[in-house]
């Protein structure tokens, strides 16, 4: 895809001759041909590794800024190929799933979302990559990732997805709009419905059917003090937090959500932000310099604050590689020397979702990036992010659980029977 | 060593006595129909088959367990509401949508018939809808009918209608339209086939006898495009049952829902959700809930 971002320009060009030198360098710190005890494939990487990284990701900036970095990868790696290729979220699983059936896989590096790392652990489908992280050595400070993030790739002590980008919720205002972000679910509701009128919506919502609308109305749950799942692993979706969130995203979908709205996705709510028809988002903290850029109706308008409540939901993509994949190898060079801190840095300056503590302090990125007060709130919304469902069955659970809140949000039901449906449907899941 | 040759032609005789004799077994014409047979058997059969044992199975893509337990699967199938609805979903979805293509698709196609100026233009652009992917019309419908963005809830609004396409109340019928602009023109396809291969004289007689153009159409136009009409039925019957690609790229099942499709159902549960034994078991029941209709038909076919 041709970018025109004249950050992603910017950025390419710094890198490929600031890499230069880095051959040299790489080779002599990795002079040792080193398979480091314990792991399956060489780590560090070699530089004259070679192999083919096959991998669909999904259609994000984020996926755009990872592909500027591929040239600066390939001064140092010269004989390994990324191949990438772009996807709506709804069929990457599903291309997964199918690789991950055959025994060699198609796709030897994926992109695993946080809700399916448990499944595929069950499943035994991903590496453990503990071994080859520790082989890294503190250069590389894997505990400089977002404990929330670091946390959605590891079961136990194995650690099965490195982060590659985050998605915290949090709210996301029109300064113009909102002298003051809310603090509380009822101001969020109150300001909303206050700031609603027939050109602008009080909040754009994401209310399709199934995960859609979960990543959202979980935050309104976490909001009230509920959750959906315990560490336990029972699920608490019929309780009284559930039903005070419920009732006032009901509240804000029938009178500050813009008309016909049930069935809108993420796209159409940034579609809604960024041409002037909402005051405010209830989604990703990486949506701002997006919703920000040149060019839209709204540039520089939109600002990042936490959730109401200081809790939104959690989630990153992380770097995992199969166990039935090929050149491991190569997939774990690409792996480790995209996420390693420098790499972070350079795909973070141009507007990706940052996942790496440093990288959030970082005055060069408050600098080069969107803005210091952006990086330090996402920093807060980040520590503060609670996972909507870790486990097996989460993905499942949150289909049949996004059914029944959609349906209490459509009429279709009442809020007490759609919680106490989205209550069985979640246990059925995990059954 | 003549002993040994003697042997050794004797055996030979007796194998082609052998293969002679299973040749003679079946009729030439089975014979023929060998490499049509081995074909279907292996791209077909043995899918269903392994599918069925699927189905019999506990078998999930995280646990590949291919533990027998007979036909749990189906009794959790049928006790299951949400597959009982989504299979009234489904058959709501094929009843409307295949009679409005049915009805449109024979006006049209007697207006064609009659057409005399532009007919290969008209033609050409009235089947163009059936060439496109169904994802990509799903996608375009998507933003058409958005009551934000889309042209024709515009265009409503210019005339005082409010009209929501994706409501709990319209969601399914959206469906139809989308499915009724898609393939009335496969409809129209056929009908006008069979309108054009149909013998002329009986048509002359009826105009000479003063015939009407409704007396016409009753007692000569319909019976003989029986046969083309239960065809079209058949084939657009068994295709509008495979409702998935509009569902999963406008609604998602939504919402709350009303237009989780059989289809949409099976793959969320087989593929997203890792369960294929139950999703092999709704494929069965379903082939079994559509075979009995679409075995009338075709006897109805064979009738006529």
């Amino acid at each position: 895809m041709k970018t025109t971002n004249p950050k992603l320009k910017g950025l390419r060009a710094s890198l490929l001759s600031c890499t230069m030198a880095l051959p040299l360098l790489g080779m002599a710190s990795i002079a040792h041909a080193s398979n480091c005890e314990g792991s399956s494939f060489n780590s560090p990487a070699l530089p004259d590794t070679a192999g083919v990284v096959k991998v669909v990701a999904e259609d994000v900036t984020d996926t755009d800024f990872v592909k500027a970095l591929i040239p600066a990868f390939n001064e140092i790696y010269p004989n390994i190929t990324i191949e990438i290729e772009g996807a709506a979220y709804d069929v990457i699983r599903d291309r997964q799933i199918a690789s991950l059936q055959r025994s060699e896989g198609t796709q030897n590096l994926m992109q695993v979302d946080t809700s399916w790392v448990a499944e595929y652990d069950e499943a035994n489908f991903l590496e453990d990559l503990r071994p080859a992280i520790n082989c890294l050595g503190a250069d590389y400070n894997y505990d400089d990732f977002a404990e929330s993030f670091r946390l959605i790739g590891q079961v136990e002590d194995r650690v099965l997805g490195v982060p590659f980008y985050s998605y915290p919720t949090g709210f996301v205002y029109r300064t113009d709009l909102w002298d003051t972000p809310p603090n509380t679910l009822e101001e969020l509701v109150e300001g909303a419905i206050a700031r609603h009128s027939d050109e602008v919506a009080g909040l754009a919502l994401q209310q399709k059917q199934g995960f859609v609308i979960m990543e959202e109305w979980n935050a309104y749950l976490l909001s009230a003090g509920g959750q959906l799942r315990q560490a336990d692993g029972t699920w608490t979706i019929d309780s009284p937090e559930a039903r005070t969130a419920l009732e006032a995203y009901i509240n804000v979908s029938k009178n500050a959500a813009p008309e016909a709205s049930l069935n809108w996705g993420f796209d159409e709510t940034i579609r809604a932000a960024s041409s002037g028809q909402a005051s405010a988002l209830s989604t990703y903290g990486w949506v701002v310099p997006i919703v920000n850029a040149e060019g839209t109706e709204t540039e520089g308008m939109f600002a990042l604050a936490p959730f109401p409540g200081g809790r939104g939901t959690g989630g990153t993509w992380s770097w995992s590689i199969p166990v039935n994949g090929s050149d491991k190898d190569a997939v774990w060079a690409w792996i480790s020397w995209l996420t390693a801190p420098e790499q972070d840095k350079a795909r973070t300056i141009p507007g990706g979702a940052p996942v790496r503590d440093s990288v959030m302090n970082d005055p060069e990125v408050w600098e080069a990036g969107v803005s210091k007060e952006y990086y330090q709130t996402y920093s807060e919304v980040a520590a503060a992010s609670v996972p909507m469902c870790l486990g097996t069955g989460c993905a499942e659970a949150i289909e049949a659980v996004g059914v029944e809140i959609n349906a209490a949000v459509a009429g279709l039901k009442s809020v007490d029977e759609a919680l106490a449906d989205a209550q069985k449907a979640a246990e059925r899941a995990t059954r | 060593m003549s002993q040994v040759s003697s042997q050794t032609l004797a055996d030979a005789s007796e194998r082609k006595g052998l293969f002679s004799r299973l040749v003679d077994a079946f009729p030439f014409r089975w014979w023929m129909a060998l490499p049509l047979i081995l074909l279907l058997g292996i791209f077909v059969l043995y899918p269903l088959g392994f599918s069925f044992y699927l189905s019999l199975t506990e078998y999930k893509l995280t646990n590949r367990s291919l533990d027998f337990i007979g036909f749990e699967q189906y009794r959790r199938v049928l006790t299951d509401g949400d597959f009982t609805e989504s299979l009234k979903i489904t058959l709501t979805f094929v009843v409307a949508a295949v009679l409005i293509e049915l009805v449109l698709g024979l006006v049209l196609a007697l207006a064609l018939q009659k057409q005399k100026f532009a007919r290969n233009i008209t033609r050409a652009l009235l089947f163009t809808p059936m060439f496109l992917a169904p994802v990509a019309v799903g996608l375009v419908f998507r933003f058409l009918l958005n009551q934000q963005l889309g042209l024709l809830p515009n265009a409503l609004a210019v005339f005082g209608w409010q009209v929501d396409f994706f409501s709990p109340n319209m969601a399914l019928w959206s469906m139809v339209l989308i499915d009724v602009w898609q393939w009335t023109p496969f409809m129209v396809l056929l009908m006008l086939s069979g309108l054009e291969s149909m013998p002329k004289s009986p048509f002359e007689a009826a105009r000479v006898d003063g015939a009407s153009f409704f007396l016409t159409f009753r007692t000569l136009t319909l019976p003989m495009l029986a046969p083309v009409l239960i065809v079209a039925l058949v084939i657009r019957v068994l295709e509008s049952s495979k409702l998935f690609e509009y569902v999963f790229v406008i609604t998602n099942g939504g919402p709350g829902g009303t237009t989780e499709s059989l289809q949409f159902i099976m793959y969320q549960t087989g593929i997203r959700f890792f369960r294929l034994a139950e999703a092999s078991a709704m494929a069965f029941v379903f082939l079994l809930v559509l075979a009995v209709p679409i075995i009338w038909m075709l006897r109805q076919a064979k009738e006529t």
